[in-house]
Protein backbone atom coordinates (compact mmCIF):
# COMPACT_ATOMS: atom_id res chain seq x y z
CA UNK A 1 0.00 0.00 0.00
CA UNK A 2 2.62 2.32 0.87
CA UNK A 3 5.11 1.48 -2.36
CA UNK A 4 1.60 2.03 -3.86
CA UNK A 5 0.99 5.53 -2.95
CA UNK A 6 4.56 6.49 -2.94
CA UNK A 7 4.56 5.25 -6.88
CA UNK A 8 1.03 7.35 -7.36
CA UNK A 9 2.98 10.35 -5.59
CA UNK A 10 6.03 10.19 -8.02
CA UNK A 11 3.64 10.22 -10.96
CA UNK A 12 1.59 13.30 -9.45
CA UNK A 13 4.93 14.93 -8.81
CA UNK A 14 5.99 14.90 -12.35
CA UNK A 15 2.54 15.92 -13.38
CA UNK A 16 1.98 18.81 -10.91
CA UNK A 17 5.86 19.56 -11.91
CA UNK A 18 5.18 19.24 -15.61
CA UNK A 19 1.82 21.58 -15.14
CA UNK A 20 3.57 24.29 -13.31
CA UNK A 21 6.68 24.92 -15.86
CA UNK A 22 3.64 25.47 -18.11
CA UNK A 23 2.02 27.96 -16.18
CA UNK A 24 5.41 29.74 -15.79
CA UNK A 25 6.06 28.92 -19.84
CA UNK A 26 2.61 30.81 -20.82
CA UNK A 27 3.69 33.50 -18.49
CA UNK A 28 6.69 33.98 -19.92
CA UNK A 29 5.79 33.55 -23.61
CA UNK A 30 2.60 35.71 -22.93
CA UNK A 31 4.29 38.43 -21.68
CA UNK A 32 6.66 38.55 -24.44
CA UNK A 33 3.57 38.19 -27.52
CA UNK A 34 1.53 40.96 -25.45
CA UNK A 35 4.28 43.33 -25.46
CA UNK A 36 4.35 44.78 -29.00
CA UNK A 37 6.51 47.90 -29.68
CA UNK A 38 4.62 50.23 -32.13
CA UNK A 39 6.71 53.10 -31.74
CA UNK A 40 9.68 51.00 -33.89
CA UNK A 41 9.59 50.98 -37.37
CA UNK A 42 7.93 48.41 -39.77
CA UNK A 43 11.14 45.66 -40.09
CA UNK A 44 11.61 46.01 -36.60
CA UNK A 45 8.52 44.96 -35.66
CA UNK A 46 8.67 42.24 -38.41
CA UNK A 47 12.00 40.76 -37.16
CA UNK A 48 11.09 40.89 -33.11
CA UNK A 49 7.99 38.93 -33.88
CA UNK A 50 9.94 36.32 -35.52
CA UNK A 51 12.35 36.13 -32.98
CA UNK A 52 9.25 35.99 -30.18
CA UNK A 53 7.96 32.96 -32.33
CA UNK A 54 11.27 31.32 -32.41
CA UNK A 55 11.92 32.06 -28.45
CA UNK A 56 8.66 30.49 -27.60
CA UNK A 57 9.46 27.64 -30.13
CA UNK A 58 12.95 26.80 -27.91
CA UNK A 59 11.12 27.67 -24.88
CA UNK A 60 8.74 24.87 -25.36
CA UNK A 61 11.28 22.25 -26.84
CA UNK A 62 12.91 23.12 -23.20
CA UNK A 63 10.34 22.05 -21.69
CA UNK A 64 9.41 18.71 -23.85
CA UNK A 65 13.23 18.00 -22.91
CA UNK A 66 12.56 18.67 -18.88
CA UNK A 67 9.93 16.57 -18.88
CA UNK A 68 10.98 13.43 -20.92
CA UNK A 69 14.12 13.56 -18.79
CA UNK A 70 11.92 13.64 -15.53
CA UNK A 71 9.79 10.72 -16.44
CA UNK A 72 13.36 8.76 -17.37
CA UNK A 73 14.73 9.37 -14.20
CA UNK A 74 11.62 8.49 -12.15
CA UNK A 75 11.63 5.07 -14.34
CA UNK A 76 15.43 4.54 -13.24
CA UNK A 77 14.73 5.11 -9.69
CA UNK A 78 11.33 3.46 -9.19
CA UNK A 79 13.50 -0.09 -10.84
CA UNK A 80 16.48 0.61 -8.64
CA UNK A 81 14.34 1.23 -5.90
CA UNK A 82 12.24 -2.06 -6.89
CA UNK A 83 15.72 -4.42 -7.57
CA UNK A 84 16.62 -3.24 -4.40
CA UNK A 85 13.79 -4.22 -1.93
CA UNK A 86 13.34 -7.39 -4.13
CA UNK B 1 -35.97 25.06 -25.94
CA UNK B 2 -34.19 24.92 -22.40
CA UNK B 3 -30.40 24.53 -22.64
CA UNK B 4 -30.42 22.22 -19.66
CA UNK B 5 -33.39 20.44 -21.08
CA UNK B 6 -31.39 19.97 -24.67
CA UNK B 7 -28.05 19.20 -22.88
CA UNK B 8 -30.08 16.33 -20.27
CA UNK B 9 -31.53 15.11 -23.46
CA UNK B 10 -28.42 14.54 -25.69
CA UNK B 11 -26.80 12.94 -22.74
CA UNK B 12 -29.48 10.79 -22.46
CA UNK B 13 -29.85 9.82 -26.12
CA UNK B 14 -26.37 9.08 -26.93
CA UNK B 15 -25.89 6.86 -24.07
CA UNK B 16 -28.69 4.76 -25.11
CA UNK B 17 -27.59 4.98 -28.44
CA UNK B 18 -24.29 3.81 -27.59
CA UNK B 19 -25.30 0.96 -25.23
CA UNK B 20 -27.80 -0.26 -27.87
CA UNK B 21 -25.41 -0.22 -30.81
CA UNK B 22 -22.03 -1.35 -28.89
CA UNK B 23 -23.29 -4.81 -28.62
CA UNK B 24 -25.19 -4.91 -32.18
CA UNK B 25 -21.56 -4.07 -33.73
CA UNK B 26 -19.47 -6.40 -31.72
CA UNK B 27 -21.51 -8.99 -33.22
CA UNK B 28 -21.35 -7.68 -36.74
CA UNK B 29 -17.51 -7.33 -36.32
CA UNK B 30 -17.29 -10.93 -34.39
CA UNK B 31 -19.20 -12.26 -37.69
CA UNK B 32 -16.83 -10.87 -40.17
CA UNK B 33 -14.05 -11.95 -38.19
CA UNK B 34 -12.38 -8.77 -36.90
CA UNK B 35 -11.59 -9.90 -33.82
CA UNK B 36 -7.75 -9.33 -31.83
CA UNK B 37 -6.24 -11.08 -28.62
CA UNK B 38 -6.43 -9.62 -25.24
CA UNK B 39 -2.76 -10.16 -24.59
CA UNK B 40 -3.17 -9.01 -21.15
CA UNK B 41 -5.24 -12.11 -19.79
CA UNK B 42 -4.21 -15.30 -19.12
CA UNK B 43 -6.49 -17.31 -21.41
CA UNK B 44 -5.86 -14.82 -24.44
CA UNK B 45 -9.49 -14.32 -24.99
CA UNK B 46 -10.48 -13.23 -29.00
CA UNK B 47 -12.18 -9.74 -28.76
CA UNK B 48 -14.56 -8.08 -31.43
CA UNK B 49 -12.46 -5.16 -32.67
CA UNK B 50 -13.27 -1.53 -34.30
CA UNK B 51 -16.32 -1.67 -32.37
CA UNK B 52 -15.91 2.01 -31.39
CA UNK B 53 -17.57 2.41 -34.48
CA UNK B 54 -20.86 2.17 -32.87
CA UNK B 55 -19.90 5.60 -29.94
CA UNK B 56 -18.26 7.48 -32.82
CA UNK B 57 -21.20 7.32 -34.97
CA UNK B 58 -23.59 8.28 -32.13
CA UNK B 59 -21.54 11.01 -31.25
CA UNK B 60 -21.25 12.31 -34.86
CA UNK B 61 -24.55 11.75 -35.47
CA UNK B 62 -25.67 13.90 -32.23
CA UNK B 63 -23.50 16.72 -33.51
CA UNK B 64 -25.53 16.87 -37.16
CA UNK B 65 -28.83 16.61 -35.10
CA UNK B 66 -27.02 19.98 -33.06
CA UNK B 67 -27.39 21.66 -36.39
CA UNK B 68 -31.31 21.90 -35.11
CA UNK B 69 -30.48 23.96 -31.46
CA UNK B 70 -27.24 26.22 -32.74
CA UNK B 71 -28.24 29.31 -31.62
CA UNK B 72 -26.37 31.09 -34.94
CA UNK B 73 -25.07 30.38 -38.04
CA UNK B 74 -21.44 30.51 -36.84
CA UNK B 75 -22.08 27.61 -34.56
CA UNK B 76 -23.77 25.88 -37.45
CA UNK B 77 -20.33 26.56 -39.63
CA UNK B 78 -18.10 25.07 -36.66
CA UNK B 79 -20.62 22.57 -36.68
CA UNK B 80 -20.24 21.73 -40.20
CA UNK B 81 -16.28 21.79 -39.89
CA UNK B 82 -16.64 19.55 -37.09
CA UNK B 83 -18.83 16.53 -38.54
CA UNK B 84 -16.83 17.39 -41.90
CA UNK B 85 -13.53 16.70 -39.49
CA UNK B 86 -15.11 13.86 -37.69
CA UNK B 87 -16.69 11.91 -40.91
CA UNK B 88 -12.86 12.09 -42.36
CA UNK B 89 -11.42 10.70 -39.16
CA UNK B 90 -13.41 7.89 -39.13
CA UNK B 91 -12.87 7.05 -42.33
CA UNK B 92 -9.42 7.54 -41.69
CA UNK B 93 -9.92 5.30 -38.60
CA UNK B 94 -11.45 2.63 -40.17
CA UNK B 95 -9.09 2.21 -43.30
CA UNK B 96 -6.10 1.90 -40.63
CA UNK B 97 -8.44 -1.01 -38.79
CA UNK B 98 -8.82 -2.80 -42.12
CA UNK B 99 -6.37 -2.03 -44.27
CA UNK B 100 -3.45 -0.52 -42.07
CA UNK B 101 -1.98 2.70 -42.73
CA UNK B 102 2.29 3.59 -41.90
CA UNK B 103 3.20 5.25 -38.62
CA UNK B 104 4.03 8.00 -40.44
CA UNK B 105 1.43 8.53 -43.14
CA UNK B 106 -1.39 8.32 -40.36
CA UNK B 107 -0.41 11.73 -38.36
CA UNK B 108 0.38 13.15 -41.83
CA UNK B 109 -3.38 12.44 -43.20
CA UNK B 110 -5.15 13.85 -39.95
CA UNK B 111 -2.96 16.81 -40.38
CA UNK B 112 -4.47 17.27 -44.02
CA UNK B 113 -8.06 16.52 -42.87
CA UNK B 114 -7.62 19.12 -40.20
CA UNK B 115 -7.05 21.81 -43.29
CA UNK B 116 -10.58 23.23 -42.57
CA UNK B 117 -10.05 24.51 -39.50
CA UNK B 118 -7.30 26.99 -41.24
CA UNK B 119 -9.07 27.42 -44.53
CA UNK B 120 -12.38 28.98 -43.02
CA UNK B 121 -11.11 30.28 -39.65
CA UNK B 122 -14.54 30.25 -37.99
CA UNK B 123 -12.37 29.60 -34.81
CA UNK B 124 -11.54 32.40 -32.46
CA UNK B 125 -7.62 32.86 -33.04
CA UNK B 126 -7.23 34.51 -29.23
CA UNK B 127 -6.68 31.56 -26.84
CA UNK B 128 -6.83 33.51 -23.34
CA UNK B 129 -3.76 32.38 -21.18
CA UNK B 130 -3.43 32.01 -17.41
CA UNK B 131 -1.67 35.34 -15.72
CA UNK B 132 -1.76 37.16 -19.02
CA UNK B 133 -5.08 37.15 -20.71
CA UNK B 134 -6.16 37.13 -24.21
CA UNK B 135 -3.31 36.68 -26.67
CA UNK B 136 -3.64 37.90 -30.44
CA UNK B 137 -1.35 35.33 -32.20
CA UNK B 138 -3.15 35.12 -35.41
CA UNK B 139 -0.80 33.53 -37.58
CA UNK B 140 0.86 30.52 -34.85
CA UNK B 141 -3.03 29.99 -33.68
CA UNK B 142 -3.48 28.44 -37.22
CA UNK B 143 -0.38 27.16 -37.64
CA UNK B 144 -0.63 24.96 -34.38
CA UNK B 145 -4.42 24.38 -34.88
CA UNK B 146 -3.71 22.06 -38.14
CA UNK B 147 -1.77 19.81 -35.91
CA UNK B 148 -4.35 19.76 -32.96
CA UNK B 149 -6.45 16.67 -33.89
CA UNK B 150 -3.47 14.81 -35.37
CA UNK B 151 -2.23 15.38 -31.93
CA UNK B 152 -5.04 14.61 -29.68
CA UNK B 153 -6.32 11.58 -32.23
CA UNK B 154 -2.74 9.74 -31.62
CA UNK B 155 -2.40 10.38 -28.01
CA UNK B 156 -5.64 8.80 -27.44
CA UNK B 157 -4.64 5.81 -29.63
CA UNK B 158 -1.31 5.59 -27.79
CA UNK B 159 -3.39 5.44 -24.24
CA UNK B 160 -6.08 2.63 -25.97
CA UNK B 161 -3.57 -0.31 -24.44
CA UNK B 162 -5.38 -1.78 -21.84
CA UNK B 163 -9.11 -2.61 -21.65
CA UNK B 164 -11.25 0.77 -20.80
CA UNK B 165 -8.16 3.12 -20.17
CA UNK B 166 -8.63 5.02 -23.32
CA UNK B 167 -12.78 5.41 -23.04
CA UNK B 168 -12.49 5.57 -19.47
CA UNK B 169 -9.89 8.34 -19.16
CA UNK B 170 -11.59 10.72 -21.97
CA UNK B 171 -14.86 10.33 -19.81
CA UNK B 172 -13.05 12.46 -17.73
CA UNK B 173 -12.04 14.65 -20.13
CA UNK B 174 -15.07 15.14 -21.48
CA UNK B 175 -16.57 16.42 -17.62
CA UNK B 176 -13.46 18.12 -17.39
CA UNK B 177 -14.38 19.95 -20.56
CA UNK B 178 -17.99 20.44 -19.75
CA UNK B 179 -17.39 21.66 -16.33
CA UNK B 180 -14.54 23.97 -17.49
CA UNK B 181 -17.46 25.66 -19.74
CA UNK B 182 -19.06 26.91 -16.91
CA UNK B 183 -15.69 28.79 -15.32
CA UNK B 184 -14.06 30.32 -18.53
CA UNK B 185 -15.96 33.25 -19.71
CA UNK B 186 -17.17 32.14 -23.17
CA UNK B 187 -19.99 33.44 -26.33
CA UNK B 188 -22.76 31.48 -26.51
CA UNK B 189 -20.76 29.99 -29.11
CA UNK B 190 -18.42 28.49 -27.86
CA UNK B 191 -20.51 27.47 -24.55
CA UNK B 192 -23.21 25.44 -27.03
CA UNK B 193 -20.27 23.40 -28.45
CA UNK B 194 -18.54 23.11 -25.35
CA UNK B 195 -21.41 22.32 -23.67
CA UNK B 196 -23.39 20.36 -26.51
CA UNK B 197 -20.30 18.16 -27.91
CA UNK B 198 -18.91 17.08 -24.50
CA UNK B 199 -22.10 15.76 -23.14
CA UNK B 200 -22.48 14.03 -26.38
CA UNK B 201 -18.99 12.74 -26.00
CA UNK B 202 -19.67 11.58 -22.79
CA UNK B 203 -22.94 9.99 -23.31
CA UNK B 204 -21.55 7.89 -26.10
CA UNK B 205 -18.51 7.11 -24.44
CA UNK B 206 -20.23 5.86 -21.26
CA UNK B 207 -22.17 3.43 -22.97
CA UNK B 208 -19.24 2.25 -24.99
CA UNK B 209 -17.05 1.99 -21.71
CA UNK B 210 -19.75 -0.09 -20.06
CA UNK B 211 -18.73 -2.93 -22.50
CA UNK B 212 -14.91 -1.90 -22.72
CA UNK B 213 -14.07 -1.94 -19.52
CA UNK B 214 -12.10 -4.57 -17.74
CA UNK B 215 -12.59 -7.40 -18.57
CA UNK B 216 -13.67 -5.74 -21.90
CA UNK B 217 -15.75 -7.31 -24.07
CA UNK B 218 -14.90 -5.09 -26.75
CA UNK B 219 -11.91 -2.73 -28.23
CA UNK B 220 -12.42 0.77 -30.06
CA UNK B 221 -9.66 0.18 -32.38
CA UNK B 222 -8.14 3.09 -33.93
CA UNK B 223 -11.83 4.23 -35.81
CA UNK B 224 -12.65 4.69 -31.84
CA UNK B 225 -9.55 5.87 -30.35
CA UNK B 226 -8.78 8.38 -33.44
CA UNK B 227 -12.41 9.46 -33.05
CA UNK B 228 -12.66 10.39 -29.35
CA UNK B 229 -8.69 12.16 -29.34
CA UNK B 230 -10.15 14.55 -32.58
CA UNK B 231 -13.49 15.21 -30.98
CA UNK B 232 -11.61 16.36 -27.98
CA UNK B 233 -9.67 18.53 -30.26
CA UNK B 234 -12.41 19.99 -31.70
CA UNK B 235 -14.02 20.75 -28.43
CA UNK B 236 -10.91 22.47 -27.44
CA UNK B 237 -10.47 24.92 -30.47
CA UNK B 238 -14.44 25.65 -31.36
CA UNK B 239 -15.44 25.58 -27.28
CA UNK B 240 -12.15 27.91 -26.76
CA UNK B 241 -10.72 25.75 -24.13
CA UNK B 242 -7.61 25.07 -25.64
CA UNK B 243 -5.35 25.65 -22.42
CA UNK B 244 -7.58 23.85 -20.30
CA UNK B 245 -7.74 20.36 -22.34
CA UNK B 246 -3.91 20.83 -23.03
CA UNK B 247 -3.67 20.16 -18.85
CA UNK B 248 -6.24 17.80 -19.01
CA UNK B 249 -4.25 15.42 -21.75
CA UNK B 250 -1.55 15.84 -20.03
CA UNK B 251 -1.08 11.84 -18.76
CA UNK B 252 -1.64 11.04 -22.64
CA UNK B 253 0.62 13.71 -24.05
CA UNK B 254 3.14 12.31 -21.31
CA UNK B 255 2.44 9.08 -22.52
CA UNK B 256 2.80 9.37 -26.57
CA UNK B 257 5.68 12.26 -26.04
CA UNK B 258 7.77 9.79 -23.99
CA UNK B 259 7.16 6.87 -26.68
CA UNK B 260 8.06 8.50 -29.70
CA UNK B 261 11.45 10.31 -27.64
CA UNK B 262 11.99 6.86 -26.44
CA UNK B 263 11.72 4.97 -29.66
CA UNK B 264 13.33 8.21 -31.91
CA UNK B 265 10.54 9.24 -33.72
CA UNK B 266 7.22 7.57 -35.41
CA UNK B 267 7.70 3.70 -36.29
CA UNK B 268 5.93 0.88 -37.38
CA UNK B 269 5.43 -1.68 -34.91
CA UNK B 270 7.74 -4.16 -35.92
CA UNK B 271 10.41 -1.72 -36.08
CA UNK B 272 10.11 -1.67 -31.82
CA UNK B 273 12.26 -4.16 -31.13
CA UNK B 274 12.08 -4.31 -27.59
CA UNK B 275 8.50 -4.21 -25.61
CA UNK B 276 7.88 -2.14 -23.02
CA UNK B 277 6.20 -4.62 -20.69
CA UNK B 278 6.19 -8.36 -20.44
CA UNK B 279 2.67 -10.51 -19.14
CA UNK B 280 3.77 -13.16 -16.57
CA UNK B 281 1.51 -14.70 -14.77
CA UNK B 282 -1.38 -12.31 -15.23
CA UNK B 283 0.16 -9.60 -14.04
CA UNK B 284 2.35 -6.87 -16.04
CA UNK B 285 6.01 -6.40 -15.53
CA UNK B 286 8.44 -3.47 -16.87
CA UNK B 287 11.08 -4.44 -19.57
CA UNK B 288 13.97 -3.86 -18.05
CA UNK B 289 15.95 -3.74 -21.82
CA UNK B 290 17.16 0.05 -21.51
CA UNK B 291 16.38 0.54 -25.06
CA UNK B 292 12.64 -0.50 -24.26
CA UNK B 293 10.51 2.24 -25.06
CA UNK B 294 9.53 4.82 -21.92
CA UNK B 295 5.45 4.13 -22.20
CA UNK B 296 3.08 5.24 -19.08
CA UNK B 297 2.13 1.75 -18.20
CA UNK B 298 6.31 0.70 -18.22
CA UNK B 299 6.26 3.47 -15.79
CA UNK B 300 3.10 2.55 -13.86
CA UNK B 301 4.64 -0.95 -13.13
CA UNK B 302 8.68 0.00 -12.68
CA UNK B 303 8.28 -0.38 -8.90
CA UNK B 304 6.73 -3.89 -9.05
CA UNK B 305 4.38 -5.97 -11.17
CA UNK B 306 0.39 -5.07 -11.42
CA UNK B 307 -2.34 -6.48 -12.69
CA UNK B 308 -4.73 -4.78 -15.77
CA UNK B 309 -7.29 -4.01 -13.27
CA UNK B 310 -4.78 -1.89 -10.96
CA UNK B 311 -2.53 -0.51 -13.82
CA UNK B 312 -5.92 1.02 -15.36
CA UNK B 313 -7.08 2.18 -11.82
CA UNK B 314 -3.66 3.60 -11.21
CA UNK B 315 -4.56 5.60 -15.31
CA UNK B 316 -7.65 6.76 -13.61
CA UNK B 317 -5.96 8.05 -11.32
CA UNK B 318 -3.60 9.84 -12.81
CA UNK B 319 -5.63 11.46 -15.24
CA UNK B 320 -7.99 12.75 -12.62
CA UNK B 321 -5.23 14.35 -11.04
CA UNK B 322 -4.64 16.32 -14.50
CA UNK B 323 -8.33 17.40 -14.97
CA UNK B 324 -8.30 18.72 -11.67
CA UNK B 325 -5.07 21.05 -12.48
CA UNK B 326 -7.39 21.47 -15.77
CA UNK B 327 -9.85 23.20 -13.48
CA UNK B 328 -7.61 25.35 -11.76
CA UNK B 329 -6.36 26.34 -14.81
CA UNK B 330 -9.95 27.06 -15.99
CA UNK B 331 -9.99 29.44 -12.76
CA UNK B 332 -7.02 31.21 -13.35
CA UNK B 333 -8.25 31.68 -17.08
CA UNK B 334 -11.31 33.61 -15.46
CA UNK B 335 -9.07 35.51 -13.21
CA UNK B 336 -7.87 37.03 -16.23
CA UNK B 337 -10.48 37.20 -19.03
CA UNK B 338 -11.99 41.08 -19.43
Amino acid sequence: MISKLSQLKSMHSIIFSVWLMLLGLCGIIGGMIVHIDTSQNYFFQIASAVFKVFASFVLILVWLVIWFHLMKMTLIYEMNDSSLSS
Amino acid sequence: MNDMLIYSAVFLATLIASLILTPLTAKIMRRIGKVGTDIHKASRPEIPESVGLAYILVFLAALVASLLFAPDELTKNRIGIMVLIMSLVIAVGLYDDFMTLSAILKPGILVLISLPIVIFQYADPKPVLPFVGPVRITIVYWAVAVFVVAITSNASNMLDVLNGSMSGTSILIGITAFVASFIVPLTASQQFIARYASLALIGSLVGFWWFNRYPAKVFAGDTGSLGTGAAIGLIAIYGKLEFVLIVALLVHIMNSFSILSSIGGLKERREIRSRPTIVKDGNIHASKDPKAPITLVRLLVAARPKTEREIVNDIYIQVGFSCILAIITAFLIRGVTP
